[in-house]
């Protein structure tokens, strides 16, 4: 009987002893900016270091889920999370995200994109680090214009090309674009996009506190615009209820002629395994209301370290390891994640990859979702007006008086 | 059940042990001072309830754990300001009078009620109707008894893929059907409309649950002895009259157990509705439960989550007194 209980503890003492003898750290990411490939970056980090990385990929609406269950249990769950800038106000009033200031030094600070690391600091203080840079783009299949008699060099540049694009485009079972218009943070991207591309200031900044202009005559056009395309025909009427990944999806197949999206899916499209029609679709920067107006909003990710984190050192390593040239420009050329170091906008390896000259106009004309702790809740309230006017509940202007009422009430005002 | 003696460390009649503490008892050495050994083996010797209660002790502890301290907690938060951005902080019935105040609330619990009525009719109905089918002898009865449990099987999470995949705008059964059969000019995007989707969404739940109520009143129907049929029919009763006057007062008691698993199970539905229109359109499909899912985890509004979760609980609990109170009146009657 001694005996058993002596070989027992001793068991658990090796055990232990296994357990504690390599370090681990776990990693949240949505889907996007984990890539395909992000379980090699790990591995290769982990042969360097010794450092294991549990690595926790899912759909970007469970990871932020994941991620306030835990922070909001101060429980030492993650030791790194994905995050968006507009994030942060929510989390780090709280304490939920650690200072990382001391990562980088000036030099290193001064390799980032311009402005990225501005996007995530509070107070003069870090809180996360670049991991990949981003902003929706249009996408449209040239040999689906090609047939349709369309010049496949020439993507829509204005709104009224693209409705006579979409006559053209349109049969009973495929749609000129279709759009990720689900309740949520999707649709409103997407509405805050045409209302970008209609010459719209959607938010400003009033003191400390964000008030919402989603009522202006110029997103009221974008709305009516919306509206009539999917009447008319010209956009997928299923919009409302699709996401951006199933778009995506539809679009490779051939169910639709346009589509906006990530500028990461410029990639895929260009996979014979994901896309029939690969080779043959481009992107393209999103039509305007007219000429020399588009839209487009950023949607970066970033890397913070909650906390409650035991593996704060470790985590540091992991997201340094993931910035260095070498590691962005992987992720460049097999995921398509546009580069958060400025040397790498010159690569022409990176380049023929991804097409910057598009993304970066696309850039030019992007929202920036405002940084403010009731963010979610606007987005949602936005939303459900929204989508009272597409489904014909309330005619468009109506709709955006209610959602400007809803989200300036929420924002304090 | 009496626990047996210790052979070891045998208790005299008293339930005392007769052994001198220190001595070497039988040759063997005591591991433990014997008084503690002669007491507690004495103590469970004669007294059946702490044998009892050591013995379910461990699923007590258990059931604290992962239900009654939720519960507790739960309720504890929802006098709390428990939000993501603040730290906690008292605010005693806040929560509940704020609750009422949201503007989508009482819609949000018409959409409820709609739902859980419409739903329970559907299953209801079909399910009497397919158990009663099933009772009777056909072939291929066992393989269609068998058959007819698969949707309750399913996750729901599932199910609701299933659904929306079937009705889905672009590369939908339903749509490939409807349109090959030249019944609508264009695929429709039925998850679109907010009418559609919310009878969908009843139509899946349906789907899933009808199995449930075939399998409760099946075994009701079983209880049955042909001898009662077989007088009914001798006195001349016909189909419906041996129907409503010998198979239905039998089976009500299993219907009503169905009624109240089901309208639990109804107001608390989630699943489905995250799977195939998280609340849209515009808010169409939007039922309390989602409700307290979009305050409490994606607002981040703990506190007045588990109130809303709370209001809905004393529903639930409302209705199943009401239930229970109708269902011992049939009983008695």
């Amino acid at each position: 009987m001694r005996k058993g209980i002596a070989i027992l503890i001793a068991a658990l003492l090796l055990g232990g002893a296994g357990l504690a003898f390599g370090q681990t750290i776990t990693v949240l990411l949505g889907i996007d900016a984990a890539g395909k490939h992000m379980g090699e970056r790990a591995q290769e980090f982990t042969a360097k270091t010794g450092i294991k990385v549990n690595l926790v990929e899912v759909e970007w609406d469970a990871m932020v889920n994941k991620q306030a269950v835990a922070l909001k249990a101060k429980e030492p769950t993650y030791d790194i999370v994905d995050c968006g800038s507009f994030m942060l106000p929510e989390y780090v009033p709280g304490g939920l995200y650690a200072d990382i200031s001391d990562m980088y030094t000036p030099a290193e600070r001064a390799r980032f994109m311009d402005g990225m690391l501005d996007g995530v600091s509070i107070g003069g203080k870090l809180y996360a680090a670049p991991l990949m840079a981003s902003w929706t783009i249009m996408f449209y299949n040239s040999e689906m214009f090609l047939k349709a008699g369309l010049d496949p060099n020439k993507p829509p540049k204005t709104w009224d090309e693209l409705v006579a694009y979409g006559q053209k485009l349109q049969s009973p079972t495929v749609y000129a674009i279709a759009d990720s218009l689900a309740p949520g943070e999707y649709i409103s991207v997407a509405f805050f996009r045409w209302a970008k591309s209609a010459g719209a200031k959607i938010s400003e900044f009033r003191g400390n506190k964000v008030f919402w202009l989603v009522d202006s005559p110029e997103c009221v056009k974008a709305l009516e615009f919306m509206q009539s395309m999917i009447k008319d025909g010209t956009m997928d009427p299923g919009s409302p209820t699709y996401y951006q990944q199933q778009i995506a999806d539809l679009f490779g197949k051939g169910q639709s002629s346009m589509l906006v999206n990530w500028d990461m899916m410029q990639l895929a499209f260009k996979n014979p395994e994901q896309t029939p029609y690969a080779g043959k679709i481009f992107p393209a920067v999103m039509p305007g209301a007219k000429a020399g107006l588009s839209g487009s909003v950023e949607g970066h990710e970033y890397l913070a370290i909650p906390s409650p984190s035991r593996n704060k050192a470790a985590a540091k390593q992991f997201i340094k390891y993931l910035q260095t040239p070498a590691v962005q420009k992987k992720r460049a050329l097999e995921d398509g994640q546009t580069p958060v170091l400025k040397a790498l906008f010159k690569d022409p390896d990176v380049k023929k990859v991804i097409n910057l000259d598009v993304v970066f106009q696309a850039a030019a004309n992007c929202y920036y979702r405002p940084a403010v702790p009731e963010y979610t809740q606007c987005a949602d309230a936005l939303s459900v007006e929204l989508q009272n006017a597409l489904v014909n509940n309330k005619d468009a202007r109506k709709a955006l008086q209610d959602a400007a009422a809803k989200l300036n009430k929420l924002s304090g005002w | 059940m009496r626990r047996p003696s210790s052979t070891s460390c045998p208790a005299g009649e008293n339930g005392l042990n007769t052994a001198t503490p220190g001595r070497r008892l039988g040759g063997v050495p005591l591991s433990k001072p014997p008084a503690f050994r002669q007491s507690l083996s004495g103590r469970l010797e004669h007294n059946e309830g702490l044998f009892a209660f050591l013995l379910v002790l461990p699923a007590m502890l258990i059931v604290l754990a992962l239900y009654i301290y939720p519960l507790i907690y739960s309720f504890a938060i929802s006098f709390l300001r428990s939000d993501i951005r603040y730290p906690e902080e008292f605010r005693g019935l806040k929560n509940y009078v704020e609750i009422f105040q949201e503007p989508d609330l009482l819609v949000s619990f018409w959409r409820t009620i709609y739902f859980t009525v419409v739903s329970l009719a559907i299953e209801m109905t079909l399910g009497i109707a397919i158990a009663v089918a099933f009772n009777n002898r056909f072939f291929g009865r066992p393989v269609a008894r068998s058959l007819i449990m698969i949707p309750w099987a399913i996750p729901p999470v599932v199910t609701g893929i299933i659904w929306n995949w079937l009705v889905h705008a672009k590369i939908g059964v339903l749509n490939y059907v409807l349109y090959s059969l030249k019944l609508i000019p264009r695929y429709k995007p039925w998850l679109a409309d907010p009418t559609w989707a919310m009878n969908l969404i009843v139509l899946a739940d349906a789907w899933k649950w009808t199995p449930l109520v075939v399998l409760l009143v099946l075994a009701g129907l079983q209880a049955i002895p042909d001898e009662l049929y077989e007088a009914a029919t001798i006195d001349g009763a016909g189909g419906a009259a041996v129907f409503f006057r010998v198979t239905l007062p039998v089976i009500s008691w299993p219907i009503m157990v169905t009624l109240i698993l089901r309208t639990v199970e109804a107001i608390r539905v989630f699943d489905i509705i995250y799977v195939m229109t998280r609340g849209g359109p515009a808010n169409a499909t939007k039922l309390t439960t989602f409700y307290v899912w979009e305050i409490a985890f994606k607002h981040h509004m703990m506190g007045k989550g588990a109130a809303l979760a709370y209001l809905i609980t004393a529903l639930i609990v409302i209705l199943a007194v009401f239930y229970y109170r109708l269902l011992n009146r049939r009983v008695e009657l």
